[in-house]
């Protein structure tokens, strides 16, 4: 301030800053000059944390595919009764995820057309292997009766696929009819089974060889057919 | 003084943040007679490593080939805009440059364009630090709270009263600055009855600030309360310093202010 022996007005009254003739030195800065705080890089911090970033990413991303992970399958777009064989046009593409199905894979399709329904099938079934059989129903030689018989005279057990004996009974005014055993099929299998639930009747359908096929036809007709039925076979 | 390690009040961090938020060009200067670490404290501009070697070392080589040495040779720049006189690396260099103090010291009282915050450590009558008194505007005496530091500041005053040997200008004021908030301050004042300093200011303990005066991350150290704190306790000196005594008192050269402290 005073250097040279010149002292101004103004730094004689106090204000001795701005009075200063002399150039300040290079390093003195006007204003505050804290010092700069410099966060400390670690850099296997940085390089664990890119890591778990990247494990994570991964995982996360491979688990969002499995659970998109889905196969196609068939499916029934329309009803399909039993013995029909399926078309083209009963048959779509579902897709489904999951376990625990055995559907058939949609590249399957060429498999499934022709093929024979065992059962009545309605729309929206996805298809397995035992809802279709390669045979036609009823196969060559054979031949499908329906035998209607009173109620009470079935025993319950009897289901489709189960075989059964049929035997010719007299009725009430045929006295003529041969004594003794008169069966008329030894063994049949039973395709479906239907009541009617207004008479209480039992329907099942028997397939039996052709040669007597008609003579049940006869009997049913005339209500002089009762079963029995078979023990299953292996 | 912190190499000292008996409880030092916190000198050098009071005399980085003053010298940080004076309010005029100010030279942080390290007469520490245990030895600075302001080098290994706090790095130069862009990252660099400040250097023991450059400071009052190489000013007290220089002083002994020249008569009036440039001390801008001398000052390194803390990165933030900080220039520093950087002290000796040990109490055992400071005690081998004892002869080359009284030039030193008179670099600093005619020091054109700055005024210097001197970082004393601990006060001794025989150290240079008991030199620096001679040319300081203003000693302000650093300690805590606690009934064994106000007792070694009082101590302090008294040495610093019984000056007498005519190189400490009569009216050069002494004033307290403790380590704690306003209402430790009135204690400590109270306390120190019957010497009364120029004033008594409070400097917030505030350690994360703290730290990041000397180096360690800290996030809005320009918000912090001891920064704050210290923008009013330097206005509060400035206003204390002798309206003219520069031009009087050392027709050579601006103030010297000393910032003076005590272990424990």
């Amino acid at each position: 301030m005073a250097s040279n022996g010149v002292v101004s007005p103004n730094g004689a009254s106090g204000v001795r800053t701005a009075t200063r003739p002399d150039p300040s030195p290079s390093w003195a800065g006007v204003g505050e000059r804290l010092p700069k705080s410099r966060r400390r890089r670690r850099p296997a911090v940085t390089a664990l944390g890119l890591f778990l970033v990247v494990v994570f990413a991964t995982l996360s991303a491979g688990l969002v595919l499995r659970g998109q992970h889905d196969v196609s399958v068939l499916a029934l777009s329309r009803g399909v009764p039993a013995g029909e064989q399926v078309t083209p046009a009963d048959v779509r593409v579902a897709r489904i995820a999951g376990s625990g199905v055995s559907a058939i894979a949609a590249s399957s399709i060429g498999a499934v057309v022709g093929e024979t329904a065992t059962s009545s099938l309605p729309a929206g079934t996805l298809l397995t292997a035992g809802m279709l059989s390669h045979a036609a129903v009823p196969p060559a030689g054979q031949e499908l009766v329906a035998v209607s018989f009173k109620a009470g005279t079935v025993p319950v057990e009897v289901t489709a696929g189960r075989d059964v004996s049929l035997v010719a009974v007299p009725s009430g005014v045929d006295a003529k009819s041969p004594p003794g055993p008169a069966v008329v099929v030894a063994s049949a299998p039973v395709l479906s089974v239907s009541s009617d639930p207004s008479t209480g009747a039992v329907v099942l359908s028997v397939q039996v060889a052709d040669a007597v096929a008609p003579r049940v036809a006869q009997l049913a007709a005339v209500g002089g057919l009762s079963v029995t039925l078979l023990p299953v076979t292996p | 003084m912190v190499t000292a390690g008996k409880g030092s009040p916190g000198v050098t961090t009071t005399a980085v943040a003053l010298a940080a938020v004076w309010p005029r060009p100010a030279l942080l200067a390290e007469c520490d007679p245990a030895g600075g670490d302001l080098p290994a404290l706090l790095p130069g501009s862009g990252g660099a490593v400040l250097t023991a070697t450059r400071g009052v070392v190489s000013l007290a080589a220089a002083a002994r080939t020249q008569a009036h040495p440039n001390i801008d040779d001398h000052v390194q720049v803390v990165d933030g805009g900080l220039p520093v006189l950087a002290g000796a690396a040990s109490a055992a260099q400071v005690a081998a440059l004892a002869p080359s103090w009284p030039a030193v010291i008179d670099s600093l009282a005619g020091l054109e364009g700055a005024d210097v915050i001197v970082d004393c450590g601990r006060y001794s009558p025989d150290d240079p630090t008991g030199l620096l008194i001679g040319v300081s505007d203003l000693t302000l005496v650093v300690c805590r709270a606690t009934a064994a530091s106000v007792g070694h500041a009082r101590e302090v005053l008294v040495a610093l009263g019984r000056r007498g040997d005519g190189s400490r200008p009569p009216d050069a004021p002494v004033a307290v600055v403790v380590v704690g908030d306003q209402s430790e301050a009135r204690e400590v004042g109270g306390a120190l009855a019957p010497h009364t300093p120029a004033f008594v200011a409070a400097l917030d303990h505030d350690p994360t600030a703290a730290a990041g005066l000397c180096g360690a991350w800290s996030r809005r150290l320009d918000r912090s309360r001891l920064v704050s704190a210290a923008r009013v306790v330097a206005r509060q000196a400035d206003h204390t310093l002798p309206a003219g005594a520069a031009p009087r008192a050392v027709p050579a050269g601006p103030p010297v202010h000393a910032v003076l402290g005590v272990v424990r």
